[in-house]
């Protein structure tokens, strides 16, 4: 009896060890399932903490996919009536005060995103992790007293913003609580904390998020969800250049 | 001789004082003031034109300077990079823009400081918002017409993007190649509101209202600001910088200075040295006529006088046909100007106009005059002490001998 249940320990032990600790792909891959719906409506409150102050916008989001999203500023006065649409990998936005429409590309790209501590290319992002890096397990860790599995992830491709990320995800929440994101010299770039989170009919999303760019000043850029609406139909001509405009 | 050296001290003298306070004048005009203003950490970091370290508060900040230093006019200013687009609907033919905000209407209006109106080329000033002048080689560049609506886009104080669209009216020339690449001026309203600078500026400039730069003056007022407003201390705290402080201007201006002097007295003292050679050489030469004068019962104290005073008449006559000669062309050159466009080559920090003009002051006189008439004074003097230490009883034998 002692030697069969022996023999089943070696057999079945590191099958076992397996399922608890899911690979590192495996993570990526919940994770996504976590936040991704086929379209999202959304209205977020961005709130810079400048290093001359606090500046706060509202933004209603449309999201269809991972490569589709128009976003309409709301306010400040100043900002209300700007409109940002992203088809894929082009990004437009248009300027009430000038009736302008105006194509982010290039260097651009690289500007921060109403002079917050996210960039256009961070808009940009259109692959899911796991797509777009090779992911490794390191370790596991605590932070703010969850058990965190620390992966380190490298892109798959030379032309991505961030070469290289390290990420601590909840182990419960398949929710990265922070990311350090990572040039090719291994120059740190920007940090991201979750610092709420919410539940959600697909399981958890972060609530409130805390970007912040490492090269600049200020106490970074926080991000807070106030309205999310998962899977809404959304009308095709919303991602289209026709409702940049007036 | 004399005529000829008189003519070239004065031309030199001129210009180079001429070069020196251009270069002063430009900087200080377009860029340095005679003093400015401007955040601690935008000095700190040599980010003088970072907009997100911009001056604000500036309505109390010009209240309290037009209150505590009534000998100088306060001017608030905007610098800023942008891309002026002058396509008409989406984002086309762009090209990178040094923009300006200057008070162009109103009761503290630049637009005689800083001659706008001798300086456009074509069309006429803004007179209302959204109208701009570009320069005429942007204006060339992006093809545009006067009355087209371009679009400028660039980042506003708080680092969003700032589109505004603009009607070309005018394009104008500074003169400063550094300027003339790219130049944008808008009005400082405009450019406040549409970069989200309200009541700030990017810098606040302080003339003289002596129209001159007093640099004793500028560095006894910017160290007593400082002092006061314990500048430094706070990154966004206002620090004054004089006119020397600015642009590496102090060691260049030196360079200038230094350049200049030296070239102007080495010239100065190799035609005095000329000079007083030629009135020693004058003198020897005589040496026989001397003599006979002597021997036909001339007192040697009349004939050293008359010799001295041959000399200052060489001298008065030849410099005065040297100031006839040499101050039209220095007068000429203060009032219109070298164009030297083209020939300024190379990056530099200090802002060197396309015109240099000479200067003509006591100075350049001094310089024509000096050794215009001290050199053959001196060496006629010199030349002449022989009279004293010949003996007459020997000039007949002398004469005989020659």
């Amino acid at each position: 009896m002692k030697k069969t249940f022996l023999l089943a320990l070696a057999l079945w032990g590191p099958t076992l060890a397996w399922a608890a600790t899911p690979t590192a792909r495996q993570i990526l891959e919940r994770m996504d399932k976590n936040t991704f719906s086929q379209t999202q409506v959304s209205i977020s409150t961005m709130t810079v903490h400048g290093e001359r102050g606090d500046r706060n916008m509202t933004v209603q989001t449309w999201t269809q996919g991972k490569d589709r999203s128009f976003s309409l500023y709301l306010a400040p006065a100043r900002d209300k009536g700007t409109k940002m649409l992203k088809l894929g990998d082009k990004l437009w936005i248009y300027y009430p005060s000038a009736d302008k429409v105006v194509a982010i590309a290039g260097h651009m790209l690289k500007n921060s995103m109403m002079g917050s501590d996210l960039s256009y290319e961070d808009l940009m992002e259109n692959s899911s992790l796991v797509e777009a890096y090779e992911a490794q397990l390191v370790g596991e860790e605590t932070l703010l007293d969850r058990k965190v599995w620390v992966l380190e992830l490298t892109a798959k491709e030379p032309e991505r913003a961030y070469q290289k990320r390290k990420l601590w995800v909840d182990q419960q929440q398949y929710l990265a609580l922070r990311q350090e994101l990572f040039a090719q010299s291994g120059m740190l770039l920007k940090r991201i904390e979750v610092k709420e989170v919410m539940a959600t009919a697909k399981g958890w999303y972060p609530k409130r998020v805390l970007f912040k760019d490492v090269l600049k000043t200020g106490l970074g850029t926080q991000w807070q969800i106030e309205e999310l609406e998962l899977d809404p139909p959304i009308p095709a001509s919303r991602f289209n250049k026709s409702s940049l405009g007036r | 001789m004399v005529a000829l050296g008189v003519a070239l001290c004065v031309l030199l003298e001129a210009w180079m004082s001429g070069a020196r306070n251009s270069y002063i004048e430009t900087n200080a005009l377009l860029s340095t003031g005679h003093v400015k203003i401007q955040t601690a950490k935008a000095i700190g970091d040599h980010q003088e034109k970072a907009l997100d370290l911009a001056l604000l508060g500036l309505g109390d900040l010009v209240g309290e300077l037009e209150k505590n230093q009534p000998d100088l006019e306060w001017v608030p200013r905007v610098y800023f990079g942008a891309l002026l687009d002058a396509s008409l609907n989406e984002t086309g033919t762009q090209a990178p823009v040094a923009g300006m905000g200057f008070a162009l209407w109103g009761g503290k209006s630049e637009v005689e400081r800083l001659k706008l109106r001798q300086n456009l080329t074509q069309g006429r000033l803004p007179v209302e918002p959204n109208q701009a002048l570009v320069s005429d080689r942007l204006f060339k560049t992006l093809g545009l017409h006067l009355g087209q609506k371009v679009t400028m886009i660039g980042s506003d104080f708080n680092g969003s993007m700032a589109v505004v669209n603009l009607e070309v009216v005018g394009t104008l020339r500074f003169g400063v190649a550094q300027l003339d690449k790219g130049a944008l001026v808008m009005n400082l309203g405009d450019v406040q509101r549409v970069l989200a600078l309200e009541d700030g500026a990017t810098e606040l400039l302080g003339f003289f209202k002596a129209g001159r730069y007093l640099p004793e003056r500028a560095a006894a007022l910017a160290k007593h600001y400082n002092l006061e407003h314990h500048s430094g201390e706070t990154p966004f705290g206002p620090r004054m910088l004089t006119l020397e402080e600015q642009n590496d201007l102090e060691s260049l201006l030196k360079t200038v200075e230094a350049t200049g002097a030296a070239t102007t007295w080495v010239f100065v003292l190799v035609l005095g040295v000329l000079l007083l050679n030629a009135g020693l050489m004058g003198g020897v030469r005589r040496y026989g006529e001397l003599g006979l004068r002597l021997a036909l019962g001339e007192s040697k104290r009349h004939l050293y006088l008359s010799l001295v005073a041959e000399s200052l008449v060489v001298g008065l006559t030849g410099c005065t046909l040297g100031l006839a000669l040499g101050l039209p062309f220095a007068l000429y050159l203060q009032n219109h100007g070298l164009d030297l466009q083209g020939m300024i080559t190379g990056q530099t920090a200090m802002l060197i106009s396309d015109t240099i003009r000479a200067e003509v002051s006591l100075k350049t006189l001094a310089a024509g005059l000096l050794p215009g008439l001290l050199a053959p004074l001196l060496g006629s003097s010199l030349a002449g002490l022989v009279i004293f230490g010949r003996d007459t009883s020997q000039l007949f034998k002398e004469l005989e001998a020659t």
